[in-house]
């Protein structure tokens, strides 16, 4: 089932980074955004949280090594609800 | 490619200092002999480097990602690379993508008696360009890829590492005054400032290095730090010196994240890190997966805030903390502090001490008329001894400034305002001048104003440090529109290392004037940044 994971994600990079024209993939990293440094990705990490009524654990943390990887988790948690 | 099938085998003989090393050639048609003379004689850390070829053949000596090199192998490779080098004295730049080829070549460069310049391939080319002029560069070690993408840096000679030589040559000594490496850092006048090395101060280092903390090929070294930033090489040394197995973090995308998933999926033992990273490795929970097998933390780069000490003792429960403290000029490290029952009574506005000296340091704590300050009072530190360089790159006045010789010892003046506590250990206070430190780097905020107001033709830019949760950031003002905030960071972006780009810029119609003439930079944080995060 679909919680319009993507839309979503992408409505909360475009709040934390302040630019409407900011879309992101299943492939971006930290690599390809100006700018996404550590504070901006504890403000990604919490927006997520916000947005999508989860929590993120250390481990899951840790583990996300793209934006892909943070969508499955997010859709994952959504399921679990 | 490296060849995984080596050619060549190192034998130490004698093990002791200034011995040939012959390489054995193992494969092939004809079994000859051949002799490596290790160049640096005089220089320990460097021998027990290439001791541990032998005694430590087979052991890991660095991984990063799921590449490991051995330590036989890392060092015939370094062997190899260096005789594509065949001039010595000079700085060699060292293309710094965080692989492997990256410390083979920098063994390389002082194989073959040169230093290296760190070339940092996150910063903009501008800035590059003026480290490479400052130093007079005219040959990079990196990579094919790197020269097509950076267009070789508008250097003509550009050595790609190669690893199937079959000659191998002797190389010329090398003495303790040479130079190791040259250090580029943030310098007030919009020209990075360059700190050269030698092999004596590094030298000296390590001889309290490998006596503080005595490692073998059991220990795992977390290394966290760029090459542009000396404790880089500080835990490249420590590990290997010691035949110990250096973990390297992926240093691109979240560094804090990435160091602590190297800890933990190597289990690292010895850890090295800057206190801001443990503010997001806190935030994002990462301090709830428990690290037993840490046995040293230490916190570099950054004062030590006293909570930071007891928030990684809840994930690092059997871990002991140090607390180190240095300037470039004096080597990475000029003074250590082990935390422990006594620090916390300690703590001055929420830091903890830095400690006392390393083994070859000196130190004196220098107040405002120029004497030595009483206990309990501030002044600035000065430290001394065989650690200390001996003057900047092409900057004779700023070196006279900071330089001092007496009785034969050369001292540094830090700009570090400090004082000395009941227990004997120096406190840190605060910052003579207008420098900050960003992620462990050094930053004048002098050199973010000067860029700034180049870029708006005018003067009127301040620049102003922020800390809160032990991470500092940067908040500029200039007399400018509001379309001007976005374009001057973009026009940062591309002049200075992302740690100096300030976190926002505020366009005003004009800067308010305090009863001094002066910029009033009281009224600009108090209406500005109260609520900036």
């Amino acid at each position: 089932m679909s919680h319009n994971v993507s839309e979503r994600v992408n409505g909360v990079f475009r709040k934390v980074f302040k630019n409407e024209s900011i879309t992101v993939n299943r492939d971006t990293t930290a690599k390809d955004i100006t700018g996404w440094d550590s504070i901006t990705h504890l403000h990604i990490i919490s927006g997520m949280e916000e947005e999508f009524q989860i929590e993120i654990t250390g481990f899951e943390v840790m583990n996300m090594e793209n934006v892909g990887d943070l969508m499955d988790l997010l859709e994952e948690k959504l399921s679990d609800q | 490619m490296r060849n995984l099938f080596l050619k060549w085998v190192i034998v130490l003989h004698n093990g002791g200092i200034g011995c040939k090393v012959p390489l054995v050639k193992t494969t092939g048609s004809s079994k000859g002999l051949y002799h490596y003379i290790c160049p640096i004689p005089m220089i320990s850390y460097f021998q027990h480097i290439v001791r541990h070829a032998s005694v430590s053949a087979d052991c890991p000596a660095i991984s990063i990602g799921k590449e490991t090199i051995h330590y036989q192998e890392l060092i015939s490779s370094a062997v190899q690379v260096a005789q594509q080098i065949d001039f010595k004295n000079q700085n060699v730049g060292l293309y710094t993508d965080n692989n492997l080829d990256m410390y083979i070549s920098l063994l390389a460069i002082w194989i073959s008696g040169n230093a290296y310049v760190p070339l940092n391939h996150k910063f903009p080319s501008d800035r590059l360009f003026k480290i490479i002029e400052e130093s007079k560069i005219n040959c990079i070690l990196g990579s094919e890829q790197a020269r097509k993408n950076t267009d070789g840096l508008h250097v003509k000679n550009w050595i790609v590492p190669e690893y199937n030589i079959e000659e191998v040559l002797n190389f010329p000594e090398i003495t303790l005054s040479e130079k190791a490496y040259t250090l580029f850092t943030s310098g007030s006048t919009g020209v990075p400032k360059g700190i050269p090395i030698t092999h004596q101060n590094v030298d000296a280092l390590m001889m309290d290095m490998v006596v503080r903390y005595p490692l073998n090929s059991n220990n795992k070294v977390l290394q966290a730090f760029e090459l542009s930033f000396d404790v880089n090489i500080a835990c490249v040394l420590i590990a290997l010196t010691q035949g110990a197995h250096l973990v390297v973090a992926d240093l691109n995308g979240i560094t804090a994240i990435n160091a602590f998933k190297a800890i933990h999926e190597s289990q690292v033992d010895f850890v090295v890190l800057p206190p801001s990273a443990l503010f997001y490795i806190k935030k994002l929970r990462l301090l709830q997966i428990p690290q037993p097998q840490i046995k040293t933390t230490l916190f570099t780069g950054e004062a030590l805030p006293w909570n930071v000490v007891q928030d990684w003792k809840t994930c690092a429960t059997q871990s002991s903390v140090d607390n180190a403290y240095g300037p470039t000029e004096g080597t990475v490290w000029a003074t250590i502090d082990r935390i422990d029952e006594d620090t916390e009574q300690q703590v001055v506005n929420g830091l903890c001490p830095i400690g006392q000296p390393l083994q070859h340091i000196q130190y004196k704590i220098i107040d405002e008329q120029g004497i030595p300050a009483a206990q309990g009072q501030r002044g600035e530190l000065w430290i001394g001894g065989d650690q200390i360089f001996d003057g900047y790159v092409h900057l004779p006045e700023k070196t006279n400034e900071v330089l001092v010789k007496e009785n034969g010892i050369r001292w540094y003046k830090t700009g570090d305002i400090v004082m000395m506590n009941d227990h004997q250990k120096i406190m840190y206070v605060n910052r003579k001048d207008n420098q900050v430190q960003i992620n462990g780097y050094r930053v004048e905020l002098g050199e973010v104003e000067h860029h700034l107001r180049n870029w708006l033709g005018h003067d009127a830019a301040v620049v102003l440090a922020k800390t809160e949760n032990n991470v500092t950031e940067l908040f500029a003002f200039i007399e400018g529109t509001a379309q001007q905030e976005s374009e001057a960071v973009e026009a940062l972006r591309k002049i200075v290392p992302g740690y100096m780009v300030p976190r926002r810029i505020f366009a005003l119609t004009s800067l308010p004037i305090n009863s001094s003439g002066k910029i009033d930079k009281s009224l600009l944080r108090n209406t500005y940044l109260q609520n900036e995060s």
